[in-house]
């Protein structure tokens, strides 16, 4: 393709303080990612919104000074490829994630196909994996 | 024009008897209670037979960036509050009193995206290129297209695309900072949107939702719902709605973003 600035196929981490200035590196980030996987507008907009719909959640759930980690995987590049998503934050003690059927669930699964939480001691992790449009 | 004295020159017959429309409307309207048929009916006439006016006011403001159809909703938006504040005693006309409110918002939507300022012209040219490139390419394809696709047709780099997205991107996230209207419904728009009466009722079950969804504006309140209960994409939004899917993106993260209170409504 002319001009392409090639498929992406790593691991992308990305880190920051778990502040709502700082979601705009996540969605970013996801929309470049997502492109370069060949997903459609349609697409790379829903994952935009899915990774700060997921950043506000953990962020709203966060201890003082905590950090915000993602991970974002290309599982097959190219055609076919799916992008997945892992944000993680460590809570503050007795925060408590939103219920099973919140809007907030209902959102990221239209947005990003599966959603999935893990606690892991005080660390909260949401994984996100799309399902795509058949191109 | 208006002469030395500021007394108003004499309108042309069509535009009196336009005016003298809307005013037997507004007397319509304030003399039914709101929320009635005769009230919401009189409220439509108005909003629609004053779209040339939101058009045409949109119009000034092309080749600055944005899609005109994105600024035909934004000064729609501006219409509907016009007309929901005019008052027909003070014997004013109503396309002078709805005039700078269509336009200040207009003027709202290009501060909110810090666009002016912030957006170098090459960035804007390639938006407004990728913004009237899509419609046609998703007719062709059957479905959105991707960014590879975009660069392809406009004989532009996936990057420049991808920067022109990320530039609309950028305003949707300034634009939190701003309040927004408290628009009532529009049933005229309602009424065309298939499945949203079922969409509404599986938000019925959800109690809690309800007050956040009731407090947005509108067209924000209508795109949440088709695009989360309806099954909508992005791009099935926008062409419903005849706005572009980058302005579909932007009301909804805004949506989003007012529905977990992460900004005071004003």
């Amino acid at each position: 393709m002319g001009g392409s600035v090639g498929s992406v196929s790593a691991d992308v981490t990305l880190r920051f303080p778990a502040q709502p200035a700082y979601v705009v590196l996540a969605r970013t980030a996801v929309a470049a990612l997502a492109a370069r996987a060949d997903r459609t507008l349609d697409e790379v907009e829903d994952l935009r919104l899915a990774a700060g719909e997921a950043c506000a959640l953990l962020i709203a759930m966060a201890g003082p000074d905590a950090e915000l980690e993602c991970v974002f995987t290309v599982d097959e590049p190219g055609a076919g490829g799916a992008l997945s998503m892992r944000f993680s934050v460590e809570a503050e003690p007795g925060a408590a994630e939103p219920p099973a059927d919140d809007f907030a669930w209902l959102v990221l699964r239209e947005l990003a196909g599966e959603v999935a939480v893990r606690r892991d001691g005080r660390r909260v992790a949401l994984a996100l994996g799309a399902q795509r449009e058949t191109v | 024009m208006t002469s030395a004295a500021g007394i108003p020159a004499p309108r042309s017959a069509a535009s009196a008897e336009r005016s003298a429309r809307a005013l037997a409307l507004f007397q319509q309207m304030a003399a039914a209670a709101p929320g009635s048929p005769a009230h919401q009916q009189a409220r439509s006439a108005l909003i629609e037979s004053h779209l040339p006016l939101a058009r045409s006011l949109a119009g000034r403001f092309r080749d600055r960036g944005e899609p005109y159809e994105d600024l035909v909703q934004v000064g729609t938006e501006g219409l509907i509050k016009a007309v929901d504040r005019f008052d027909p005693e003070r014997g004013v006309d109503f396309a002078s009193y709805a005039t700078p409110t269509v336009i200040g918002e207009i003027k709202r939507h290009f501060r909110d995206r810090g666009w002016a300022i912030r957006v170098p012209r090459r960035l804007q040219e390639h938006r407004m290129a990728v913004s009237a490139a899509t419609p046609p390419l998703q007719q062709e394809l059957g479905r959105s297209p991707t960014v590879a696709e975009l660069a392809a047709r406009l004989g532009l780099t996936e990057e420049d695309v991808l920067e022109a997205l990320e530039a609309a991107d950028a305003y949707s996230t300034l634009s939190f900072d701003a309040g927004h209207g408290d628009d009532d419904a529009l049933p005229a728009l309602g009424a065309r949107l298939g499945g949203l009466d079922e969409s509404l009722e599986a938000v019925e079950q959800r109690e809690s939702l309800r007050p956040a969804l009731e407090r947005l504006p509108e067209r924000e309140r209508q795109i949440v719902l088709l695009r989360f209960y309806g099954n909508r994409t992005q791009s099935q939004i926008g062409e419903e709605l005849g706005i572009s899917q980058m302005h579909v993106s932007r009301l909804l993260a805004r949506a989003l973003a007012s529905m977990r209170g992460e900004f005071a409504d004003s």
